[in-house]
This record gives C-alpha cells, structure tokens and sequence, in this order.
C-alpha cells in the first residue's frame, strides 16, 4: 500500500519505521506547513532513529512535503500532539480540495479528547475513518507496539477491517489480536488507560507517605503488591510524580470528561494533585533537612528528562524542583544525558541555574544530591568520588534506585521516597 | 449650638453659621418637592463628578443660599488651612503628638515629597509585596516544605475592619494563584471564630498574619496564642514553626521579636498611621493576597487621586468637603441624629462596619480642641447594611416611621462585565440581578425623598393614612464607575477626609480613641478576679459584685 503519514509525534516516526521495514510505501510528512522533503521530528529515541534512516536508505520511507504526497495514496494517517488540532483541521481542508478518489482509509491516531475522530469526519466525510489509540511508550517505543497482545482499532464497518488487517497484516497476522469497537468506545478507553496508570501511581505514592511515617520501606510492599498475579508491578514505582506531555494530558482531558458530564467524581483530581505534590517531594525532604534554612545553598540535580532515554522535559517533575528551590534561593547544578538542550531552551541563561556535561562536575561542592530520572548511568556512581565531592553528603533518591543500607554505609545521608 | 465655641480668627465671625441658624428655619418647613420644584437644574447645581465617582446630593435639604452659606461655614472654620495641616508632618493629633500621616502611605513611589518619610513607606510594602508573590506563585512554605494556601488574619478593630471589609468588596478581582490560596478573618476575643476555623485547616498549609499596631492588644494575642498551641501540638515545638507560620505587622519590632516573629516575616508600619486608617499600610496584606500586588497597588492610587481633589478643588466641587458639610447640616440644623450607609452591592457587605469605627471612633468625642467641652452634637451614629437586604428589615421605620435619617446611597453602575473567572459562566443572569438591584436603589431613595409624590396620581387617590408615604428623608447618593481596587480606594479616602473634615467643623481630634483604652485597663481589675488569683470583690458596685458572684459560682460547676 502507498501510506501517508502526517505529524511529528514517536507514534508517527514508529508507524513510519515499521510499515515501511514491511515493504509498504510510506510518505510521511512531519510539518504539514513546510514546504521542503526533509525530516523534523519532536522525539529522541536512538532504536526508531536508526530504523528510519535505514528504511530511508532503503527507498520504501520518504520523506514528503505535504502538497507531494501521492494522489493515488491509500492510506492516511494523522498523529499529532493535542496542541496540534488547528494545523489538523486546516490538512483534511487542503485534503478535501485535492483531486483524490475516495473513500481512502483514514486513520486518527492523535489523542484530541472525545468526539475527535468524529469532527475529522465531518470534513472528509466520504472516507472510511478509524481511531487508533496512540498507546506507544516512550523509552521503549517499537517493543510497545509490536510487542502489544492485541490493537484495539475503533471500527465498526468489515469492510474497512479487512483494510485494517491488510495494513498491519505483518505485525498482527491474526483475527484475535484486533480488538475492533465503535470509535467513542476505543477513544475512552485511551484515556482511561492512561487513568488507570496514573492512578496506580499516585496510589503508590500516597502509600509512600505513610510508609515513610510508619518507618515501613515502600519498597517491600511494592515488590509484595507485585507478586499478587491480579496486581503485577508495572507503574507502580513510587518517586517524583509522572511526567510526560501526552500521558499529563490525557489524565487531564480524561478528569475534565468526567467533570463536565456532572458525575461527582473526585479520583482523577486526587490522582492528579497527589502527582503535582509528588513532583516537590525531594524539595520537602531537603527543606526538612535544613530546617528551612535553604538560602544559597547549592544542590546538584541529576536527571531533568520525565523518565529515562527521553529528551522530554514536558511535565517533568524537574519544573517544580527548579522553581521551589530558586525561590528559596539555591543554585542549581543540573546534569542530564540529553535534556539539557531543552532546558537551556525554556530557562536560558540563569546565575542559579548551571548545567553539567559531566554528573561528576555536578556535584563539587553541593550540599545535596537530588536524583530526580532514572537513567542507567546514575544507578551505580561512585560513591567515594562523590564523598569526596560533595561539600555535605545528602543523597535525595526521587526513583528509589539505591540500597539504602548501602549508601549510608558510605558515609551519606540518605532518603528516599517511601523508605 | 452657639457660635463663639468655635475658635475662628476671621474678624466677621461665623456669619454663615449665624445664617445658617435661620436658614434651617426656614429649610425645616419645607419639603424636598417644593425644593425640586423651585429649581429644575436640581441635579446639575447639586452633583459632583470626579474621576470614577458621581456624588449626587440633589436630594439633601438644601437650597443655593443654604449651599453658599455652608461652603463659607467651611471657610470661616479654616478648613483650607486644616487641610494643609492634615497633609504636613504637624502632630495634628495633639493629645497623642503625632501627626496623622495615613495620606503618606497612597504617595506614589516616584513623588519627590515628604522625602523623610516616603522612602520608608516603599520599603515595607516592597517587603510586603515580595512576601504576597511568593505566597502567589505558591513558594511560601510551611515548617514541613508544604505550600502555604490558607491564611488567617489574628487583629481587631482597625487591623480587621478595614482589610475585612476591602477584602470582601474586591472578591471579584481575587487573582489566580499557582495554588488555591483562602484567606481568613478572626477577631473576637472570645475565640468564636478560631474555633468554628481551626478544625477546617491543616496546620501544614497554614500561615498566619498577627496584625496588631501595639502588638499589645489583648485579643489579638490571646488568639495569637492559641494558634501557636494549635501548631505546636500537630507539627511539633519548634523554631520552625515560628519562623514559618507568623507574619507579624506591627510598629513595634521588638515585642514582635519578643513574641518570636521572625525579623524577616516583620512588616512595619508607624505611630502617625491611626489604626482606623491603617488599611493602606502593610495592615492591609490580606487585601493584597486577596487583589494581588497590582490590585493593592489600585487601590492605593484611587485613594491618593482622592487626596489630590481633597487638597485641590474648590469647595463646592470638593467632595469630601461637601459630605461633611451635608452631614453636619443634618446633624447639627436639621437635628437629624442617625445616619445610614446603605450600598447596592452584597460586596460592599462590611463596609458600614468598618464606617462605623472610622466614623464613630474619630469623632465620638465631646472635648474640642480648646479643652472646653461641645454643647452641640458631633458624631450621628451611623449604621447600615446591604441595600437590598435592609429594605427587608429596617426601612419601613425609614419611610414611616417617627426618626428623622439621612442616607448614603452607595452603587456601582456596571458589574459582572470584566470576565472574571469567578463569575464569568453566569454572568449574564448576574447582570440583569446588578440591573434589578439598580433600579431599587434609585426607588428608595426616590420614595424616601419624594413620598406619596413618587407614587403614580391614581394610586394616590381614597389612599388609607397608613399607606401614605411622607418623604422628605435627605440621601445622598454615590455612583462608582465600577466597584473595582481603584474606586474602591476613592470610596474608602473620601469618607476618611469626610471625617476629618467634619472634626475641623467642630474642632475635635478625630486621631485619639481614649475611650477605648479605659475600657481595656478597666478589663485587667477583673481578670485576676475570674481566674481567681484574687478575691477580694469589695472594690466593686454591688451590681458588678453581683454578677461576679454568678459568674465565679458557675465556674465552680
């Protein structure tokens, strides 16, 4: 099949990689408003970057502009991020005054909240419309989507799921692995999914703070509670709050649905707040520490990224961090593998804020460590350089990554979140 | 009323007094009708406007001859060269030696006047404003690192009033804050409303402001006290509690210090702002919580806008000037002894409260100037309450009753036309209510003014003696633009100088409150008494002995 996708989004990048790696033809377009053939997209994830440059070399993924995209293309498939809905709307306009013979398969794999599917229709209405749930992880993307045990695809008609298998007949070559309903259903369960995470979260860490006041290690009972087969133990981590544009957002678009249907619900607010007060926890624990007492200290940061092997700081807990302490007037010193282009991006220049190539050079002279993301390189340090390093030893675990006994064993103060 | 009690150098002495003293002859047998119908251009000889306020007081009893003769009252009582005294560093305040400097906390930042004494007054609201951001961008945090985002003013009398009252006016203009932030009011000594309060905060997320110009005022320490056991006994004994937990404003540091405040969590402010008047100083942060730093900064300005006019326009356009002058006429020629304060507007809800300490506080007194006490009356005592809600309780005695009023009527012309947040998804059916709401304050007064004259002919007609109106109540009314910080700040200094300008007419000090300090010495006889560290009742009356007797056998169970 001849495929266009359009938006700058992982899923699309994904989508791209994999439907061309199969021998479909793939023209995708990222910014719908330039005008040239080449490529910019909004992710970093090395294992999808790789693939698209060999697909790219391969001749069966091009890159597109959108007034080039083939008139005879069967497929459509747009992904966008939600502040993206305008740029849409105008696409399917410029869409609709194309010569194309319709119906074409189209495909909205964006998460614009409920109904959204329904409003593109409205504009290409002779084509067949089906909703895919953007449900890929980042930090783990092709596995996510691959490695799914079944798609749930928001379609009704047989006859455009024969087109549907046919697209993804590679990766999903049986009948049970489609989940198939009615559009609304499968855009309500996307974002219940992402409730449903967020709040197992945030359940964990409400827990924490309990834990923590009961002198009980959070982390016995996360490893208890996972080895119930009813529980399991994904996304339930307690730390520094979740973090992520699309999962923020869709937690969010999910509570206001609940709200503006006049269901008197609380949870998703609580799950919510409980989060925003997680993402300060390192903060709280370091003005505990110094009674309060916070004015022109320095403290290293490591981590600014949501979550590891992302350059995303969107909703990141580091926000929070940052602002509490510049307010108590603390100089930063923040290291992080990738993200601190877009930190220097969104703060600039700033006297309290340094930014550290190497996490060693962090933490000279800081009167605490914080951990705030879990990349792997942060997991065993060493431990006497930093000792050595550190003007007071005070390790702020945000991801509980540490041995406790251990640390403290080497000289440190430690704390963690729910230990 | 006799006119050499009034000290006057002018060699012609007090010939307007002595002509008004025949004009009210004459005014009292005439009905404000025959006043409207004598003179068609009534509103346009009788209205003032000023900035974003319309001062209409066509409906008081007056004519061009009473008013000409009050306007040289005013001179012959040397109010230009009071109100250059007002707004000097002179200890006007003479049985306190201080000055009355409340104008100096509304100068601009930029003014190159009072040089000694401008500096200071931005230093502290720059500390305030710093700590106001802060609570905003939800930075302020309590001893455990938890954000601010409740708090609770501990004052009474004018650290209450006034910013309880301002508060409440402006709630439409609250500002958005990073986190939910609430602020509370208490006062009472007796800790009625530290008690309906407390169960409902977190101690975590609770600061509290201890608002006290002595800081030795026994109700707001005793309330100040038991906050403090409240979060000692959830957070622990600590510095920390202290430290993060207390704002103190105060003229004095060092029994704020004594108290524990931490120094940087101490605002100041000055023995030449009287307390009644101190809303516009570091007193006033709960309002600025509330409006937001460029709100306060409003209303400031509204107020100094009103001390220009004060100080510059000519008496019969001065509107300050003006309700005092129309005040004392009732009070003191047409022997009208109460005064109502009535806003159109629910937000205006505390603001007859607050003129009543402003009012009754300054010039409830009997001494003048010259030591010799009045034989004339000064002070009417004022009162009120929400329009819309007083014409369900009181003013049936206002329109037939034996009393003689005078009313201030008090609306905004526009509400409900910003999109606030906070009223935004209703506010068209809110605007139709302003409208309705509107048209009641001008029928009162119409009615109150006019009687049985305001109804249509034919309802007059076989109309039974107890349904007959008999009007001729004077009101004034005043129109703001908007009620927003701005004319707020207008509404507020145009009473204060109002006051003052009154207290020139009858040559009292309007700065001193001696009456209030016996009541609080005579209050420490008794204390010893019911907690019994002593016993002895002899010092007594009988009646106060009998009710000791009462009060101490009820203790004992």
């Amino acid at each position: 099949m001849k495929i266009a996708v359009f938006g700058n989004t992982l899923y699309a990048g994904v989508m791209s990689a994999l439907l061309s790696e199969s021998g479909h033809f793939v023209y995708w377009c990222s910014d719908i408003q330039k005008q040239e053939n080449d490529l910019q997209y909004a992710f970093h994830d090395e294992n999808v970057s790789q693939l698209l440059t060999k697909q790219l070399q391969s001749g069966f993924l091009n890159y597109c502009a959108s007034q080039d995209i083939p008139l005879d293309t069967d497929t459509y498939l747009f992904s966008f991020n939600q502040t993206q809905e305008a740029q849409v709307f105008q696409l399917l306009h410029d869409l609709k005054q194309r010569p194309i013979i319709h119906p074409k398969l189209m495909i909205n794999a964006s998460t614009f909240g409920l109904q959204a599917t329904e409003r593109f229709k409205k504009i290409l209405s002779e084509d067949d419309w089906i909703y895919l749930p953007d449900t890929i992880q980042e930090g783990n993307a092709l596995q996510s989507l691959t490695q799914a045990k079944q798609l749930i695809v928001g379609c009704t008609q047989a006859n455009v799921q024969t087109k549907v298998k046919e697209l993804l007949r590679p990766f999903f070559p049986l009948a049970q692995q489609y989940l198939f309903m009615p559009i609304l259903d499968a855009e309500f369960t996307k974002l219940s999914i992402s409730g449903m995470l967020a709040t197992r979260i945030s359940y964990i860490n409400d827990l924490a703070v309990v834990a923590e006041k009961l002198g009980i290690d959070i982390a016995s009972v996360r490893q208890g509670m996972a080895a119930d087969n009813r529980i399991g133990s994904a996304y339930l981590a307690p730390g520094a709050g979740f973090g992520g544009e699309n999962f923020s957002h869709d937690i969010l678009t999910l509570s206001n649905t609940v709200t503006n249907t006049g269901v008197k619900s609380q949870l998703l607010a609580q799950v919510w707040d409980i989060n925003e007060q997680q993402k300060e926890i390192l903060f709280r624990k370091l003005w505990n520490y110094y009674h309060g007492d916070l004015d022109g200290k320095s403290v290293a940061i490591w981590g600014a990224s949501f979550k590891e092997n992302t350059s995303s700081i969107q909703q990141s807990p580091i926000h929070q961090m940052l602002t509490a302490l510049w307010a108590q007037g603390v100089t930063v010193y923040l290291h992080d593998p990738q993200a601190l282009e877009e930190i220097q991006m969104m703060y600039g220049q700033r006297e309290d804020l340094i930014l550290c190539d190497d996490q060693y050079n962090s933490v000279k002279h800081v009167d605490a460590l914080c951990v705030l993301t879990a990349w792997k390189q942060y997991w065993s340090p060493d431990f006497r350089r930093l000792q050595q390093l550190m003007q007071h030893p005070l390790i702020l675990d945000g991801r509980n990554i540490y041995d406790p006994q251990y640390v403290k064993s080497q000289g440190f103060a430690y704390m963690g979140v729910g230990r | 009323m006799t006119n050499q009690i009034y000290s006057v150098p002018d060699k012609d002495q007090t010939l307007a007094f002595d002509k008004l003293s025949i004009l009210k002859k004459k005014i009292k047998d005439t009905h404000l009708n025959d006043l409207f119908a004598k003179a068609p251009s009534r509103f346009k000889d009788f209205s003032v406007e000023y900035d974003q306020v319309v001062f209409d007081f066509s409906k008081q009893r007056i004519d061009l001859d009473t008013f000409k003769n009050l306007i040289d009252f005013a001179h012959e009582q040397n109010l230009n060269s009071w109100i250059k005294k007002l707004f000097s560093t002179e200890q006007i305040n003479y049985t306190e030696h201080r000055a009355a400097m409340h104008w100096a906390l509304r100068l601009p930042k930029s003014s190159s006047k009072f040089s000694e004494i401008n500096p200071s007054v931005q230093t502290q609201l720059e500390r305030m404003y710093a700590l106001v951001e802060k609570i905003h961008a939800g930075q302020f945090r309590g001893a455990t690192g938890e954000v601010i985002q409740d708090v609770v003013n501990i004052g009474v009398g004018g650290s209450d009033l006034g910013p309880l009252m301002v508060t409440h006016a402006l709630s439409d203009f609250k500002v958005k804050t990073a986190k939910p932030l609430d602020v509370h009011f208490v006062s009472t000594m007796d800790g009625s409303q530290l008690s309906e309060l407390l169960h409902q905060l977190r101690p975590e997320t609770t600061l509290f402001i201890i608002s006290s110009k002595s800081f030795g005022t026994i109700d707001t320490l005793s309330n100040a006290q038991t906050v403090r056991q409240w979060l000692e006994k959830a957070l622990g004994y600590n510095e920390k509690i202290l430290q993060n937990h207390f704002i103190g404003v105060s003229t004095k540091p060092e029994k704020m210090t004594e108290w524990g405040i931490a120094v940087d969590k101490q605002l100041l402010l000055w023995d030449w702002v009287g307390g009644r008047y101190s809303l516009w100083s570091c007193i006033g942060l709960p309002i600025a919580l509330m409006v937001g730093v460029e709100g306060f900064k409003q209303l400031l300005a509204g107020a100094y806008a009103v001390d220009q006019h004060f100080q510059s326009a000519p008496f019969h356009q001065n509107i300050p000037v003006l309700m005092g002058l129309l005040g004392a006429w009732n009070n003191n020629f047409l022997d009208i002894q109460t005064h109502a304060v009535l806003p159109y507007d629910g937000r205006l809800k505390y603001f007859a409260a607050y003129l009543q300490q402003l009012e009754m506080e300054s010039n409830g007194k009997s001494i003048q100037r010259n030591g010799e006490k009045v034989s004339f009356s000064t002070c009417p005592i004022v009162w009120g309450e929400v329009g819309p809600n007083a014409q369900h309780a009181f003013y049936q005695l206002l329109h037939q009753g034996t009393h003689s009023v005078s009313c201030d009527f008090i609306a905004p012309v526009r509400r409900y036309n910003a999109n606030q947040f906070t009223y935004v998804e209703s506010a068209d059916a809110l605007v139709e209510q302003h409208h309705l709401a509107l048209s009641n304050c001008l029928a009162q007064s119409r009615l109150l003014a006019f009687g049985n004259q305001a109804l249509a002919a034919d309802e007059l007609e076989d109309l039974p003696a107890y349904k007959q109106y008999e009007g001729n109540q004077p009101s004034s009314t005043i129109l703001l633009k908007e009620l927003n910080p701005y004319s707020l700040g207008m509404l507020i200094a145009m009473y204060e100088h109002k006051v003052f300008v009154q207290s020139v007419l009858w040559n009292i000090n309007p700065f001193d409150q001696w009456g209030v300090e016996k009541g609080k010495e005579i209050a420490n006889q008794l204390l010893p008494i019911l907690n019994r560290e002593q016993e002895d009742l002899s010092a007594f009356d009988t009646s106060t002995q009998g009710l000791l007797k009462i009060l101490l056998g009820k203790t004992d169970g």
